[in-house]
C-alpha cells in the first residue's frame, strides 16, 4: 500500500492498484491504477483528483481504470478509460475524450531495409518534411469546397480512397475500417468546416510526428505474429501520429461549451468540473455529439490518408519504384480519443456501454467484432507512440483486457509541464545531440522540439512492459526511431 | 516570474497544474488588461517573442456572455479559431468588456498581427482549444486574475 497525499493507493495485484470510492464523496466508483509500484509513486497528484472527478459522472460502471502512461491533463487525465451504461442514464462527456478527436498512430511498413534508406534518410527526412505541411499555423495543400468538406467528414478513409488518397486495400488496416458509420455532417457548425477545410492532411505540432523506424530482429518479440503482419528483421518503416485537427478541436468546443451550458437545467446533471460537462448519450444532444464526433473520427482517418499518399508519392521519387514494389502499406491504424459503444461484461451482466477512452487505445482481445477482419483471430493491433528520442511499439489485445474494457496504454506519458522541459533543453542543442546519436531531425520549431525532448516523458519500456505483464496486451514489436519530423 | 505584456500586469506559465498541456495565470487591473495578458500568454504558448511580430493587419472579435468566465472562454477560443482560418498571430489586443443589459456581458477586441511565418516567426506549439477546468476570473478593481488551462 502507498500512502500519497492521505490517500490510499492500495496494491490489488503485481500490477494492479486501486482508490477506493471513499477518496472524494462524489465518486460513484473506485479508481484502478495499472503500473509498476515506481510509475504510481510518480504520477501527478493531479492525476487522483481528475480520475475521481470522472467516478463522480452519471451511470459511470464498475471502475475509472488509468492507464500506466497516465498523467495529468483538463478535466479528465490522459490515459483514463471510463465506461458509461447508456440504457442506464450513462452520459456522453466530450472532454472525457477531449479536444483532438480520433488522434490516432497510423504504422506503415516496407519492403526496404536500413542499407537502402541509410544514405538518403536526410533526403528522406528532407522531402517528407516539404510534402507533408507541419507546425503552426500550417496550411493544407489540398483544396477542397465546403461541400466535398462534409462529405469528407461523413465518409473518412473511403471518401479519400475514392478521391486518390490511398487504395482501397488500405481500408482493411484501419479500426473502423476508416469510417465512423455514425456520423452526421449536418451536426457540424461552420466553423467546424472553416477550421478543416484549412488543415486537412497537415501534421499539427506538440506530439505529432512523422517518424522513419527501424526494427531490428532482437527486437521482435512475437515472430509468428511479426511475419503475419509482414514484419521482419532490418525493415524500415513509418509512424504517423496526428489526428482530426481544428475541425475535430472545434466539433470539441462546441460541444463541450453547449453542453456547460444545458446539463443542469435541461438534464439535472452537475459535475465535479465544468469541463467534464456531459449529457444523457440517448437524448438527442448526446446523439448530436456523437454523429458530430463520428465526423471527427473520418477527418482524422481521412487526414492521415493524405499524409500516406505524401509518404507514398516521397518513397517512389526518392527510390525510384512505385509505392506496390516498395511495399508501403498500413500495417495499422489505431485512435486514443475517442468513444465507441460497445458490449462488455460487467458483474456477469452484458451492458451496452459507452466507452471513453482519453488517452487511451483500445485493445480487443481475440475474436470481438470491433476488430477489422483481416486482425480479428489475433486481437486487434495496438500502436503505443513512444517520444521521439526512444522506441515504439507494436502490441496485440489479449484475453487480460477483459478487465480494462479493451483498452490499454497509449504512449509513454507525460513526465515534464513543457513549460519545464523548455527551461530543461536547448532545442538546438537537442537536435544536435539527436543527429549525433543517429535520429535525424527536422522541424518548423527548435522550442517546440524542446518541449518533447525524450527527458520529459515517462519510460516507455517500463509503461509498455507493465500492460504486458498484466496481459492486457502483448508486446509484437518494438521500433527504434531512425529519422523525426515535428511540426 | 510574471511577464510584462505591453499592457496590464503580465501572465505567468503554471507548472503543476498539467503535464499533458499548458497552464497559465493572467492579471491586470482592470477586466479589460486580464483579458489582453490572457491572449498575450495564449499567443505566447504559440509563439516566442512576440515583440517580433509585427502589426501589419487588424482583426476584430465581439463576443457575448451570460457570466465573465464563460465570456473569456469564447474571446480565447475566439483567437485560437482566427489561427486556425485565417493563419493569424497578434501582438496587440485592446480589449473593451461592458454589461450586455441584463444579459451578461459583451467583449469587442480590437487585433493587431500578421499571417504566421514560420521563416519570421518563433512558432512553439499549436493551441486546440481552450479548456473550462478550473477556468476562473477572480478579483476586483485594481487586482483581478484568472487560470486558464489550454490544449496543446
Amino acid at each position: 500500500m502507498l500512502i500519497l497525499l492521505f490517500m490510499e493507493v492500495r496494491r490489488v495485484g503485481d500490477l494492479e492498484w486501486t482508490v477506493d470510492k471513499t477518496f472524494k464523496e462524489s465518486m460513484k466508483v473506485p479508481i484502478r491504477l495499472f503500473g509498476t509500484e515506481n510509475i504510481i509513486k510518480n504520477l501527478d497528484p493531479q492525476v487522483y483528483e481528475q480520475a475521481a472527478n470522472v467516478a463522480s459522472l452519471p451511470g459511470i460502471e464498475k471502475e475509472v481504470i488509468l492507464m500506466p502512461d497516465a498523467h495529468s491533463g483538463y478535466g479528465a487525465p490522459i490515459g483514463t478509460v471510463a465506461a458509461f451504461d447508456v440504457n442506464n442514464g450513462g452520459i456522453i462527456s466530450p472532454g472525457m475524450i477531449g479536444f483532438d478527436i480520433n488522434c490516432s498512430v497510423r504504422l506503415i511498413r516496407t519492403n526496404l531495409t536500413l542499407k537502402d534508406v541509410k544514405s538518403k534518410l536526410k533526403t528522406v527526412v528532407e522531402e517528407l518534411f516539404k510534402a507533408v505541411p507541419s507546425g503552426v499555423g500550417s496550411e493544407s495543400k489540398v483544396k477542397l469546397k465546403e461541400s466535398d468538406f462534409k462529405e469528407l467528414a461523413d465518409g473518412g478513409a473511403r471518401w479519400a480512397v475514392e478521391h486518390g488518397f490511398g487504395k482501397k486495400k488500405d481500408l482493411e488496416r484501419i479500426e473502423l475500417n476508416g469510417n465512423a458509420g455514425w456520423a452526421d455532417s449536418g451536426k457540424l457548425s461552420k466553423a467546424v468546416i472553416k477550421r478543416g477545410l484549412n488543415q486537412i492532411g497537415t501534421l499539427g505540432s506538440g506530439n505529432h510526428y512523422l517518424e522513419i523506424e527501424h526494427l531490428i530482429s532482437t527486437n521482435i518479440f512475437d515472430e509468428e505474429l511479426a511475419k503475419e503482419w509482414d514484419l521482419f528483421d532490418d525493415q524500415i518503416l513509418i509512424l504517423v501520429h496526428t489526428g482530426s485537427r481544428g475541425a475535430g478541436h472545434q466539433i470539441a468546443s462546441d460541444y463541450m461549451n453547449s453542453f456547460a451550458k444545458i446539463m443542469k437545467s435541461k438534464y439535472g446533471i452537475e459535475v465535479p468540473d465544468r469541463e467534464l460537462a456531459a449529457v444523457p448519450f440517448l437524448s438527442n444532444d448526446g446523439q448530436d455529439y456523437y454523429k458530430a464526433m463520428g465526423c471527427g473520427v473520418n477527418i482524422s482517418f481521412a487526414n492521415k490518408q493524405i499524409i500516406l499518399q505524401r509518404v507514398r508519392e516521397v518513397f517512389s521519387k526518392i527510390f525510384k519504384s512505385d509505392s506496390d514494389s516498395l511495399g508501403i502499406d498500413i500495417v495499422y491504424d489505431v485512435a486514443h480519443n475517442r468513444a465507441t459503444l460497445e458490449r462488455h461484461e460487467v458483474d456477469g451482466e452484458d451492458l451496452e456501454l459507452l466507452v471513453h477512452r482519453k488517452g487511451a487505445t483500445a485493445s480487443y482481445y481475440p475474436g470481438r467484432k470491433e476488430i477489422p477482419a483481416l486482425y480479428r483471430k489475433e486481437g486487434s493491433p495496438v500502436l503505443i507512440g513512444g517520444s521521439m528520442q526512444t522506441a515504439s511499439y507494436l502490441l496485440v489485445g489479449s484475453e487480460n483486457s477483459r478487465q480494462t474494457f479493451c483498452s490499454t496504454v497509449h504512449g509513454a506519458g507525460r513526465m515534464m509541464s513543457r513549460h519545464k522541459a523548455k527551461e530543461k533543453y536547448d532545442g538546438k542543442k537537442l537536435k544536435d545531440e539527436m543527429i549525433k546519436s543517429g535520429i535525424y531531425v527536422d522541424t518548423d520549431s527548435l522550442s517546440g522540439l524542446a518541449e518533447e525532448a525524450g527527458g520529459a516523458y515517462k519510460d516507455v519500456n517500463e509503461v509498455v512492459d507493465s500492460v504486458d505483464k498484466a496481459g492486457i496486451s502483448k508486446k509484437v514489436a518494438k521500433f527504434l526511431p531512425l529519422g523525426v519530423i515535428k511540426g | 516570474m510574471i511577464k510584462m505584456a505591453k499592457r496590464g500586469k503580465g501572465y505567468k506559465f503554471l507548472d503543476n497544474i498539467t503535464s499533458a498541456d499548458v497552464a497559465f495565470e493572467g492579471r491586470g487591473e482592470s477586466l479589460d488588461s486580464l483579458f489582453e495578458n490572457c491572449a498575450y500568454a495564449l499567443e505566447n504558448v504559440m509563439i516566442n517573442r512576440l515583440d517580433k511580430v509585427s502589426v501589419d493587419k487588424v482583426k476584430k472579435i465581439t463576443v457575448k456572455a451570460g457570466d465573465i468566465d464563460q465570456l473569456l472562454l469564447l474571446f480565447l477560443h475566439e483567437v485560437i479559431t482566427l489561427k486556425d482560418i485565417e493563419r493569424m498571430v497578434f501582438s496587440e489586443f485592446k480589449v473593451r468588456i461592458s454589461r450586455d443589459g441584463d444579459k451578461g456581458y459583451m467583449l469587442r477586441c480590437v487585433c493587431k498581427g500578421s499571417k504566421i511565418d514560420p521563416k519570421l516567426h518563433d512558432t512553439v506549439v499549436d493551441v486546440k482549444g481552450i479548456s473550462m477546468h478550473r477556468l476562473k476570473v477572480e478579483g476586483r478593481e485594481g487586482a483581478y486574475r484568472a487560470m486558464v488551462v489550454v490544449d496543446v
